[in-house]
């Protein structure tokens, strides 16, 4: 079905609305509900739960911490509840508070435990195993499909990390 | 900026060399990056924002790892080189739309950077089939040489820090773009993404969030940024994808043992229509190729590579439609011209579009 206003795209949201008992019905795609700012109210986009997630760490908190401004860029902390995102870097620590709350809800974990800039990985070690581990399936891929080139250049890439352990 | 080099050219990743191609038509890894100092894009001026441009103009020019890169500013460039773009995934829908949006791509569409999107860089790797390991690898080395150049936002207990809360910790996104048609015909399609919603996984059309799965060609990408190591969200989406693979390859047996003419039948007939119709829309195209894609992949159609399959994917869109017509069309006259393209591609196979 196409969307009932562009009439081009393929309509993936149905809309209904009752104001004063007017009802009204939808086809929409996706650029057009969200010109209509129909999309906002769905709960799935992603920027309407991070709000219901901030609202909720919101109520437990006093009101001044929320109205608090960040230095750098000046953004509150209900600009973030509105706009489902943040001014600036110096934001995540203004606002760390509240923030873990909402990092624990999305990731279920509060500790980056990945990469840093700084070029010294967690563990080379560890990664470099993986890495081995990965190589072997291709490599038990690459004999199954009789794939011997690649085998070989596998083979030869695993002997040349094991070396380096 | 040459539109020429786009004509006649596909990005390598849609060549079927990576593992399992038959199913999965790319892997992308995308980093998201901010510079320290500088205003999230949705709060930066327009100095801000151009001070981010000429930072990462200079880092990508010191990177070792990136050559024969081409710039394009997205505020020089006319809409329809923006939707080609966005249909060769170089750029997404909110790029296309953000003021003071520039991209650099790097030699064969392998790699792309796009600045100014929700955060200052997306650095983004592709690769050909499953190959999430050795795409983090690449993207891996073009991140630590930017970072001796730009000095990133960075929290050790919080990791990279993005405008989004969501994309918060390693920044990373792997996403897989899976084609499992015999899983949609045997009905078994909506078991096996609601299982993925439940380990962490999102699915979403080709085109990102928001947008439909058309042709049964979905995108899978971890949802989880924090508080794992970026190995631990290659393996898990490596494991998780190898997992989808196997149903989709059942399912496929199934449908070739239990009602092979009948899917003959089907696959033929959507390679007849691709061969021979004279008017194509682009949904119609993509269903059909989906078909033919899956009648490639399972051997009964030998006439056809799935590299040609999809390129047309890619080609058989509008922006394409137009950059290889040369001009801009009305949609019933590029209907016209997609099945014109379409015909001769399939025909001429790994030749020129025009």
């Amino acid at each position: 079905m196409l969307c009932d206003i562009c009439q081009t795209e393929e309509a993936t949201i149905f809309y209904k609305e009752m104001i004063n008992n007017k009802y009204r019905e939808m086809h929409l795609c996706d650029r057009c509900a969200h010109e209509q700012e129909i999309k906002k109210q769905f709960p799935t986009a992603i920027t309407n739960l991070l709000s219901a997630l901030a609202e909720l760490s919101a109520e437990t908190l006093p009101k001044e911490i929320v109205e608090e401004k960040c230095p750098v860029c000046g953004s509150t902390y209900s600009d973030f509840r509105e706009r489902g995102k943040l001014g600036c870097g110096q934001c995540y620590q203004s606002f760390s508070e509240p923030l873990s709350n909402i990092l624990r809800k999305i990731h279920g974990n509060i500790k980056h435990i990945g990469k840093s800039p700084s070029k010294i990985p967690v563990s080379k070690e560890i990664s470099k195993t993986k890495e081995i581990e990965v190589l072997r399936q291709a490599l038990n891929e690459a004999i199954k499909i009789e794939a011997y080139e690649e085998a070989a250049k596998l083979r030869d890439k695993i002997r040349d990390l094991e070396k380096g352990l | 900026m040459e539109l020429k080099r786009f004509v006649n050219t596909s990005a390598e990743w849609l060549n079927t060399t990576g593992a399992h191609s038959d199913i999965v038509i790319s892997t992308r890894v995308r980093l998201a990056r901010n510079i320290e100092g500088i205003p999230f894009t949705n709060c930066a001026k327009d100095s801000d924002l151009n001070k981010v441009i000429l930072e990462v103009k200079e880092a990508v020019k010191n990177n070792s790892y990136l050559t024969n890169v081409a710039m394009i500013d997205l505020d020089q460039v006319n809409d329809l080189v923006k939707h080609i773009l966005v249909e060769r995934h170089l750029i997404s829908h909110e790029l296309a739309e953000s003021k003071k949006g520039v991209v650099f791509i790097g030699d064969k569409e392998m790699v792309n950077i796009m600045v100014n999107e929700e955060d200052h860089l997306r650095i983004q790797a592709f690769s050909s089939g499953l190959e999430p390991a050795t795409t983090w690898e690449i993207i891996n080395k073009i991140d630590d040489e930017f970072s001796k150049f730009l000095k990133y936002a960075y929290l050790s207990n919080w990791g990279y820090l993005t405008a989004c809360p969501t994309n918060v910790g390693t920044g990373m996104r792997t996403s897989v773009m899976i084609h499992l048609p015999a899983l949609n015909i045997t009905k078994q399609i909506r078991k096996i993404l609601h299982a993925l919603s439940q380990v962490g996984l999102a699915i979403r059309g080709l085109y990102g969030e928001g947008t439909e799965a058309l042709g049964n060609f979905f995108q899978i990408s971890n949802q989880v940024t924090l508080g794992r190591s970026e190995q631990e969200i290659t393996d898990n989406t490596e494991k998780i994808t190898n997992q989808i693979i196997g149903h989709e390859e059942k399912a496929r047996e199934m449908l070739m043992k239990e009602n092979r003419i009948r899917l003959e039948d089907e696959v033929m007939r959507a390679y007849a229509t691709l061969s021979h119709a004279r008017i194509i829309t682009s949904k119609e195209a993509l269903e059909l190729l989906s078909l033919v894609r899956l009648g490639v992949g399972i051997g009964l159609l030998k006439e056809v590579s799935l590299k040609v399959i999809n390129e047309l994917l890619v080609i058989s869109q509008p922006a394409h439609i137009q950059l290889i017509a040369g001009e801009i069309l009305s949609t019933s006259a590029r209907d016209v011209k997609r099945a014109l393209i379409i015909q001769k591609k399939l025909t001429r196979g790994d030749e020129k579009n025009v």
